[in-house]
């Protein structure tokens, strides 16, 4: 062996011996468990303290070098996103060497490092609810819609988003919409008790327009200087997803509100893509959905909530830039993919930067159905045909983008074009693919080239 | 409720995974907590031709926790059928007042043991929360396990569950133990939170 080789040795040994609870690991846990996996929060048990890892270590780092946990979906197509929870190799190799080494709990800090409880100094509005709904104890995933007044006389400007509940442990993943026509509200009153047992969506507005919480995100928050604006004397409609638990009974929600920090901010809508022909015969393992729309004004995209059921396995959402006279021929890029699409770890993504994309770039979606009994997160077993539905055993794919017009003056334009896609979107259901209305992506006559993404062929439909 | 006659087992062999095996030498004897009665208990002493399933749980898995009112019904079929089950904690930090405490919000009936040296866990081979295994009490004393494996497919993976269950394996293996068969299907290893310290 030589000097080098046993200096490198010695330095190996040195480092891994010198990582502690409070220097390494308690920072790292913080920051990827502790958001969720906390007294009173969604996630089983809590992971806080240093009995709390160290008890179940074993465990915790099988998950963790499996790349199970800390949830993360998506991989690096696209551009960076914020609050990744995914562990760097290191990362994992550190809690390994520390479990290695007995765990050793290392000296104390001088001074604990603060919480971060800065978005909380800013007072919320905080909507309750006066009367509970019954959530199952067993069965599939449970879906409710609330309507909480706000009372709000005048806009406001909202930039952060959360739901806090008596079961947080129940509650799977919540989308908002803040409903200024009274339609949500009339709605609720048609049914007994809160709610009502359908999806959150009000008109063309997509659930999720203001926003989404979802496992590894416990509040949806929009970068500073961006808002969504609820309109005065909204109601906001909340569509509560549930896991059972083993436990059930009533279930009691808060919606909190944030308000933004900036007089004038940007606001944020939501364009959605959606594919409702959604028929996928038993056996079928690569069936793909798509949708795209053209870009009537230069927007930026700030973040994105994927939605698909058991039966979708990939989840790719992709920008064509628009042609120019001396472009070459246009490649689709990713602003998103997930290749293992895992519908218990539905959340929204937001970019690290907003993503700027110019008028007339295509925008588009694609959903790949893997109905086979090769899947096994086929909800059925044999595989059985799989049609549009709310319920566990159907499929519904959606995204809502959360866009915002680099120009302002393009704001009318824009709202005017989000609206309408998603009416044609609605209008087209159920008919044939030749009525579609344009734009779509995949047009054969006057479209933007063929986009290829890797080696991936256009979709087929 | 809990029968304390003492047929110890002494046969020298492993459980291995979940055919029909003798249960480890030490399985009879292990002695486990109650949960209410803080007592000392073998769920293992029992008489020729009796069933006991011993599930293995912690009060926090969630997947054990998802499984519980099936494990209610499963003890109360088994209970009207002549059979026991009991659950059992595998977890050396848990003290009664949460087991019992936990028992109370699922609507547990079953009687509710602590392991809290795993000794159980150990010689039945048990390895996750929640982990079934059958035991039938075979000719001279001994016990047989007849299964070990995963309550239902209701979770395919960690994270991974299905709308309902579509397998009930340890319903299909009681039946078997009942019927005094072995059991009939390919056994599937449990699907939970790991027994920490074993």
């Amino acid at each position: 062996m030589t000097l080098a080789s046993l200096l490198a040795l010695a330095a190996a040994l040195t480092a891994a011996g010198d990582i502690t609870w409070h220097e390494h690991i308690q920072p790292l846990t913080a920051t990827h468990c502790g958001g969720c996996h906390v007294d009173g929060g969604p996630a089983p048990f809590p992971l806080i303290s240093y009995d709390d890892v160290a008890r179940r270590s074993a465990f915790v780092l099988a998950l963790v070098d499996s790349g199970r946990m800390p949830p993360w979906l998506p991989d690096e197509s696209g551009p960076p996103l914020r609050h990744v929870n995914k562990l760097s190799a290191g990362q994992v190799e550190t809690l390994k060497s520390w479990v290695s080494a007995g765990k050793p709990r290392g000296p104390e800090p001088r001074q604990p490092a603060p919480d971060d409880v800065s978005w909380m100094k800013i007072p919320a509005t905080v909507l309750t609810m006066s009367e509970a709904w019954p959530v199952p104890s067993e069965g599939p995933r449970d879906m409710h819609t609330v309507v909480l007044p706000v009372g709000n006389e005048q806009s406001l400007f909202v930039r952060w988003v959360g739901w806090v509940s008596n079961q947080p442990r129940a509650v799977h993943g919540v989308t908002f919409l803040a409903d200024g026509s009274g339609t949500a509200r009339d709605f609720d009153a048609l049914t007994a008790g809160p709610g009502y047992d359908s999806m959150g969506d009000v008109g063309a507005t997509p659930s999720g327009a203001l926003g989404a919480i979802g496992p590894g995100l416990p509040r949806f928050s929009l970068p500073m200087g961006y808002a969504f604006e609820v309109p005065p004397d909204a109601h906001i409609v909340a569509e509560v997803h549930s896991l059972p638990t083993g436990l059930g009974g009533p279930m009691l929600g808060e919606v909190h509100l944030g308000p933004s920090e900036v007089k004038r901010p940007t606001l944020v809508l939501p364009l959605s893509l959606l594919d409702f022909e959604i028929d996928v015969p038993p056996g079928v393992n690569d069936h793909v959905l798509n949708d795209a729309w053209t870009l009537p004004c230069a927007v930026e995209v700030i973040g994105v909530l994927p939605r698909a059921g058991d039966v979708c396995r990939s989840i790719e959402l992709f920008a064509v830039d628009a042609p120019t006279a001396h472009s070459e021929p246009a490649t689709a890029r990713h602003l998103l993919r997930i290749p293992a699409w895992d519908t218990h770890f539905r959340r929204p993504y937001i970019f690290e930067q907003p993503v700027p994309l110019d008028k007339d770039t295509v925008i588009g979606a694609r959903w790949t159905l893997d109905n086979s009994a090769d899947n096994p997160a086929n909800p059925s077993h044999p595989p059985q045909r799989v049609k549009l539905g709310p319920h566990a055993t159907d499929e519904l794919v959606s995204m809502v983008l959360w866009v915002a017009p680099l120009d302002p003056a393009d704001a009318p334009v824009l709202e005017r074009f989000l609206l309408a896609s998603v009416r044609a979107r609605f209008a087209r259901r159920g008919k044939a693919r030749e009525a579609l209305p344009q734009p779509t992506l995949f047009q054969s006559d006057d479209s933007p080239p063929t986009p290829s993404i890797g080696e991936a062929h256009a979709p087929d439909r | 409720m809990i029968c304390r006659s003492m047929f110890a087992a002494l046969l020298i062999a492993v459980a291995t995974a979940c055919t029909t095996s003798p249960a480890a030498p030490d399985a009879a004897s292990a002695t486990v907590r109650d949960t209410l009665s803080l007592q000392g208990v073998q769920p293992l002493a029992g008489q020729a031709g009796d069933v006991v399933v011993v599930v293995f749980s912690s009060t926090d898995c969630p997947i054990a926790n998802a499984l519980a009112p099936e494990l209610e019904r499963i003890h109360r079929d088994l209970e009207a059928r002549g059979g026991r089950l009991f659950l059992v904690h595998a977890r050396s930090d848990l003290d009664a007042a949460t087991s019992a405490a936990h028992a109370t919000q699922y609507g547990l009936t079953m009687p509710v043991l602590i392991d809290n040296e795993l000794t159980l866990a150990r010689s039945l081979g048990a390895v996750v929360t929640p982990e079934a295994v059958v035991l039938r009490f075979a000719e001279r004393d001994l016990w047989t396990v007849v299964y070990r494996g995963r309550i239902n497919d209701l979770y395919v993976a960690l994270g991974r569950r299905r709308a309902a269950a579509t397998s009930h394996d340890l319903r299909r293996a009681i039946d078997a133990a009942l019927a005094h068969r072995p059991i009939d299907f390919e056994p599937v290893a449990a699907v939970g939170c790991w027994i920490e310290g074993l």
